[in-house]
């Protein structure tokens, strides 16, 4: 299968008072505001994913969806954003949604783009990424879990995946796998949760963001047939939609990054006459925050460049993301003092909410490794 | 937010009318003066009448905070008195210690992608025939460098934009405001796009860090290198690596080594002298494209031959670090552009130094000036006038097959000229280079280069002459 290069595009800021951004807004203060805690214990809410895609925010950075025409990133990560500042779990879960999309977007596969991927926009089917590994296996971080052989129509599965969100039944994620035999690779493609031989098993308990649909996903011949297939050959795919991939995930972090501020602000009244010892000041992080989303604005104009340099920048303003998401939940800890160390809390929420992003891969030591690759090449 | 809050003295738990109290039997939307007085503070017991309106809580405590923001506790990363040095290499920590000796007070970060340890970057390309692993060149740490200068180190953090209107730049670590800011961004080996699936295994080494990583590949057994351009870092490398007991291709598309640098007769005696180490030079070929193959690969060059190799270097020329500045609005050509007079840059409080810098249409890769450009720029910061001077580049190339010591001429006159033969016979020779009849450069071998130190007297003394009486 040959890769096209999509066409660039650059898109022009959004309005915040856009109409796409409002729906997500009432959603999330309709639907999602009055779960977010049960959703950190565990509570998946499919209901409230299928209203944000109702809503249009699956699709904003297809252009064969969002009715403009262009790759435009940038809107989809504001909506992730407003979603995130509530809740980062479902944010998190925005992304996994958008990535699938992405997946199909950016391959050659007609068959998804005409069957899979309208019902993945719209938010009428989720799915997850199940990148983890795959990343992390490109980076020389880990070897790949899944591998395969190949028949005349398709591939056998097998292996173990640890973790993978966003999951439920009749769910849709991208796999890459090890092919072995006569002609050995890497292939990526498109799996069903519900297809034969795939198990799903809820093993590990987290400490917050349960409700994200994470389970261990056993794999044992699980037949994938070739009209899934999404990258093949895989390096090329992979280089066209890794800027993207990554890029998406800083929605996650600039909200949060905001409901902290929120919280440092909300306390200012009770509690500015000493606050103002800390670090990391509302104000402060508020003008990070401003610097780091106009960043992140201008690498979304672009994210089919192919230069290292620009994959350069791309890691480091999803590494500002985690970086600053540490420091912003810290503050809003020490800006909301004991009343942010309650049980129910926003600023403790938020506070895992952060180690997540830092964590989640690309995790912090993972970008570090990958910019340490960049710097000696 | 105007909902009438109430907050408790004693642990500070805000009561929202329209929130209520639903665990203790207060409806959302219940006045406070409609709470029946039995009702105490759920989080710490005391009574309603411990309860004021958060309003006046916040005009009482106000009246006792400080009226301007506290010093920060931690770091001191940055500031608006700060001068914030990027880049830790010898041109940033140089104007640090510069600036350290002209004022024991003045706030300076240093941010640095790396770890900031000091070590002597020429040393690079010679450390393998001195027997010195990575880490035997690092002659200090940031950390230790830092503490002795007073200096505030933000190492393993990269600078991603500069906004020059409100003076703050934006790290990996978030933002830095800084009163002057000083570039020594370095430069990096120009990046060529070749062919072929390993063509993202093309090393290029201008770091300590990079060259670490060329360091593990090279330990064990003998390899052999491709080293695609023959100019001052290619040669030095070539010949350090043969010490090792690797072999290696040169490649360049020039038709002799070190380029401009040195005239043909000079190249020749250096090729003569390596070629018996295991160097050997392909001239007017570079690399097309690069593929695995095994456990090596195999380089493709532009005349259709092929070799198998284990490492491929690309040394084809240094490029001034230019992005960031060009990203914020500065003036930029090949370098950043900075007055000779002050080093300041298109923005006032932007200062450039070393290998990024352009003063009048030059860059300087070379240590010597990279050390007077810090003295400018430390001059300048404390208001005075120290002029960075253009003198002759003078190179002691790292070659111990063969010592050099090469001169070339200044841009403005190497059209206009060209090498002579002057004295000497083989491998112990002087050539000099004439522009309009003038002494513009000279290249000096074996015994020849003890004559070094006159001749550059003689081409200061042309560029600034002695005012007349």
């Amino acid at each position: 299968m040959k890769t096209r290069t999509p066409m660039a595009s650059a898109t022009p800021p959004i309005s915040p008072d856009s109409l796409i951004l409002n729906q997500v807004r009432d959603v999330v203060r309709d639907r999602l505001a009055p779960l977010t805690v049960k959703i950190d214990e565990g509570y998946y809410p499919a209901e409230v994913l299928r209203a944000l895609g109702e809503a249009g925010a699956f699709r904003q950075h297809l252009a064969s969806h969002n009715g403009r025409n262009t790759f435009d990133v940038q809107t989809a990560l504001a909506a992730m954003d407003v979603v995130s500042q509530e809740c980062m779990s479902t944010g998190f879960m925005v992304w996994a949604q958008d990535v699938v999309c992405w997946y199909i977007e950016m391959s050659n596969n007609d068959h998804l783009k005409q069957t899979v991927l309208p019902k993945l926009a719209s938010g009428k089917v989720l799915g997850g990424t199940a990148l983890s590994n795959p990343m992390k296996y490109l980076a020389g971080i880990e070897p790949l879990l899944l591998t395969a052989t190949e028949t005349d129509d398709g591939f056998m599965l097998n292996g173990t995946l640890p973790w993978v969100s966003n999951l439920g039944s009749g769910h849709w994620f991208g796999s890459i796998f090890k092919v072995v035999g006569d002609n050995p690779r890497d292939v990526m493609a498109l799996v069903n949760t519900d297809w034969a031989g795939l198990e799903l098993r809820q093993l590990a308990k987290f400490c917050g963001m349960e409700g994200t649909g994470t389970y261990a996903m056993f794999f044992k011949d699980v037949f994938v047939p070739k009209n899934h297939v999404l990258g093949d050959p895989l390096i090329p795919y992979l280089k066209k939609m890794k800027a993207g991939f990554v890029l998406l995930q800083t929605g996650m972090a600039t909200g949060l990054i905001e409901g902290c501020i929120e919280l440092c602000e909300a306390a200012e009244l009770q509690f500015g006459h000493v606050n103002c010892y800390l670090d990391d000041r509302p104000d402060e992080l508020r003008e990070a925050l401003d610097d780091t989303r106009e960043l992140i604005g201008e690498l979304c104009t672009d994210v089919f460049n192919p230069k290292p340099e620009f994959m350069r920048r791309v890691l480091e303003a999803r590494l500002l993301g985690s970086e600053l998401s540490l420091r912003a939940a810290s503050s809003a800890m020490l800006h909301t003092g004991a009343n942010g160390y309650l049980h129910d809390a926003p600023a403790q929420r938020k506070l895992r909410e952060a180690y997540f992003v830092a964590i989640v891969t690309p995790a912090i030591k993972h970008l570090r490794k990958e910019l340490d690759t960049l710097a000696t090449a | 937010m105007n909902t009438p809050r109430w907050i408790c003295t004693v642990c500070g738990w805000i009561y929202n009318e329209v929130e209520g109290d639903p665990d203790s039997g207060i409806a959302p939307g219940t006045r406070f003066e409609d709470i029946p007085a039995n009702w105490s503070c759920p989080l710490c017991g005391v009574t309603k009448a411990d309860f004021i309106t958060l309003e006046a809580y916040a005009a009482q405590r106000a009246s006792s905070g400080p009226k301007t923001r506290p010093r920060r506790a931690r770091g001191q990363i940055g500031g608006e008195d700060t001068v914030v040095i990027i880049g830790g290499g010898i041109a940033g920590w140089t104007v640090a210690e510069r600036l350290r000796e002209r004022d024991p007070e003045r706030p300076i970060t240093l941010i640095t992608a790396d770890d900031g340890c000091i070590y002597p970057k020429p040393a690079l390309s010679m450390a393998i025939g001195q027997g010195r692993s990575p880490d035997d060149l690092i002659e200090q740490s940031g950390t230790e460098k830092a503490a002795a200068l007073g200096v505030t180190l933000q190492a393993n953090t990269r600078v991603m934009g500069i906004k020059p209107i409100n003076k703050r730049l934006t790290t990996t670590k978030g933002n830095v405001k800084y009163g002057q800011l000083v570039l020594a961004l370095g430069a990096s080996q120009r990046r060529h796009s070749f062919a072929g699936d390993a063509a993202d295994d093309i090393l290029r080494i201008n770091d300590l860090t990079s060259y670490r990583h060329l360091r593990s590949l090279l330990e064990g057994e003998s390899r052999h290198i491709v080293l695609i351009g023959a100019g001052l870092i290619g040669v030095e490398l070539a010949e350090d690596m043969t010490a090792g007991g690797h072999r290696v291709t040169l490649l360049d598309v020039g038709t002799q080594l070190l380029g401009r640098l040195a005239p043909p007769s000079i190249a020749q005696q250096l090729l003569t002298a390596m070629t018996p180490k295991g160097v050997s030079f392909c001239p007017g070929v570079s690399l097309a494209a690069l593929d695995r193959e095994a456990n090596r690969y195999r380089a493709m060059l532009t005349n259709g031959a092929a070799l198998a190799t284990d490492i491929v270097i690309s040394a084809m020329g240094l490029m001034p670090n230019i992005e960031l500045a060009k990203h914020a609005g500065l003036q930029v050509g090949r370098g950043i552009i900075a007055q000779a007079s002050d080093l300041r840059t298109s923005d006032q409080d932007i200062f450039a130094v070393g290998d990024c810098a352009e003063i009048d249409g030059r860059s300087y890769y070379y240590i010597d000036p990279i050390r007077r450009q810090a003295e400018t720029v430390a001059a300048s910061l404390c208001g005075e006038h120290h002029p960075f001077e253009r003198h002759p580049i003078s190179i002691r190339v790292k070659t111990p097959s063969l010592a050099l010591h090469l001169c070339p001429p200044d841009q403005s006159v190497a059209d206009f000229g060209d090498w002579h033969f002057h004295a000497g016979e083989g491998i112990n020779s002087r050539v000099d280079f004439l522009a309009h009849q003038r002494l513009a450069g000279y290249a000096l071998s074996g015994s020849h280069t003890q004559e070094s130190e006159l001749l550059n007297k003689v081409l200061i003394s042309q560029l600034n002459p002695p005012p007349q009486n």
